[in-house]
């Protein structure tokens, strides 16, 4: 058995198998809740867990997932790319939406976590939480965060997004597409996106394009502070 | 032979965007480096959408799948988050409607003075 826990082949299997059955699960009820992602990494600890698998064992196969993480990022680009036109007739109001909401989202989460007393580890695995999963892992380990801590909270984060944005929009009462759209992508990032594409087109390609501009804008404030 | 091309092509631009950023006296991400030079490459018309098309399909169509490892890793984290739970989720989630509150408006005053400027109404930002 140690033979088959030592191969690479194990991690990746496993999170091969576990994400199948996420996305049965997101197929069968579907809910902002029921995320893939959020079941597939229940199911991988617990199943560590129940039959005390190390994590390294575990990571062997891991690590190769991990590495694809960044051409995955650089194919933002074509997504933003594909819907330019959009991008350049609205790019006030999308630059002002992504560099004010990525710079609230920076300066609010390290004033709640001074507030709250929280470690400086644990502020710097949160503050980048409200941008894409590869640029907020890059962001926490350069300011010496926990990765995986600021994995979950980005994934946290796009759950409650997802959830809430409907309920958001009739609250505020927003009546522009845009508006909406961009503020869903700059809070919640991808799993967002997800559910901003099912209140409308417009919507979902500015929340596919936020993704983007606020990783860019997050990383400046990054630089700056 | 066409997805391994495309592998190969998208490698080469993540290997040039980790040689960026260790250029740069500040850090940034080498992926948002990537994805900038990839960006350019393709409004140059350096190179066409089109012939990434295969390998765009599988990697952003199952992005998430790709992060299952990393939110595994918290698993080594639990005993030390325990106590911090509770202001952890409170922090995220006051944080993410603050967000969206401020970049709602944002939006909606950039939309309203890039109409002023304009002088026309602008298709997909006016309040409908």
């Amino acid at each position: 058995m140690k033979f088959v826990l030592d191969s690479p082949f194990f991690g990746v299997a496993l999170s091969v198998f576990a994400y199948k059955i996420g996305l049965l699960a997101a197929r069968k009820a579907p809910s902002p809740v029921t995320n893939p992602l959020l079941i597939a990494i229940l199911l991988v600890i617990a199943f560590l867990r129940v039959f005390d698998v190390p994590l390294s064992d575990y990571d062997k196969g891991g690590s190769l997932l991990t590495l694809m993480l960044s051409p995955a990022t650089a194919l933002l680009a074509v997504s933003v790319y594909n819907r330019r036109e959009l991008l350049w007739k609205n790019l006030l109001p999308i630059a002002a939406g992504c560099f004010v909401g990525a710079a609230t989202s920076w300066f609010s989460t390290l004033l709640l976590c001074r507030f709250f007393r929280l470690n400086p580890t644990l502020t710097a695995s949160l503050m980048p939480k409200s941008v894409t999963t590869p640029i907020a892992m890059e962001l926490s380990s350069h300011r010496g965060g926990i990765v995986s801590l600021t994995v979950a909270a980005v994934i946290f984060t796009g759950i409650l997004g997802a959830v809430f944005a409907p309920l958001l929009i009739k609250a505020l009462k927003i009546t522009n597409p845009v508006a909406a759209g961009v503020a869903i992508g700059t809070s919640s990032h991808g799993i967002g996106t997800a559910r901003a594409l099912e209140l409308g087109e417009t919507e979902g390609a500015m929340s596919g394009i936020a993704i983007g501009v606020t990783g860019i804008a997050t990383v400046l404030l990054a630089i700056i502070s | 032979m066409k997805v391994i091309t495309q592998c190969g092509f998208l490698f080469f631009v993540c290997l040039v965007g980790v040689h960026c950023s260790h250029l740069l006296p500040f850090p940034v991400p080498a992926s948002v480096l990537s994805m900038l030079v990839l960006f350019v490459l393709l409004l140059s018309r350096g190179i066409d959408p089109s012939s990434l098309k295969e390998t765009t399909d599988v990697l952003l169509g199952n992005m998430a799948f790709f992060f299952i490892p990393s939110g595994v890793g918290i698993l080594a984290h639990l005993e030390t988050l325990r106590d911090d739970a509770l202001a952890l989720l409170a922090v995220c989630c006051a944080a993410t409607f603050l967000t969206f509150a401020a970049s709602v408006a944002a939006v909606t005053a950039a939309a309203r003075l890039q109409q002023k400027i304009c002088g026309k109404s602008m298709k997909g930002v006016e309040p409908q």
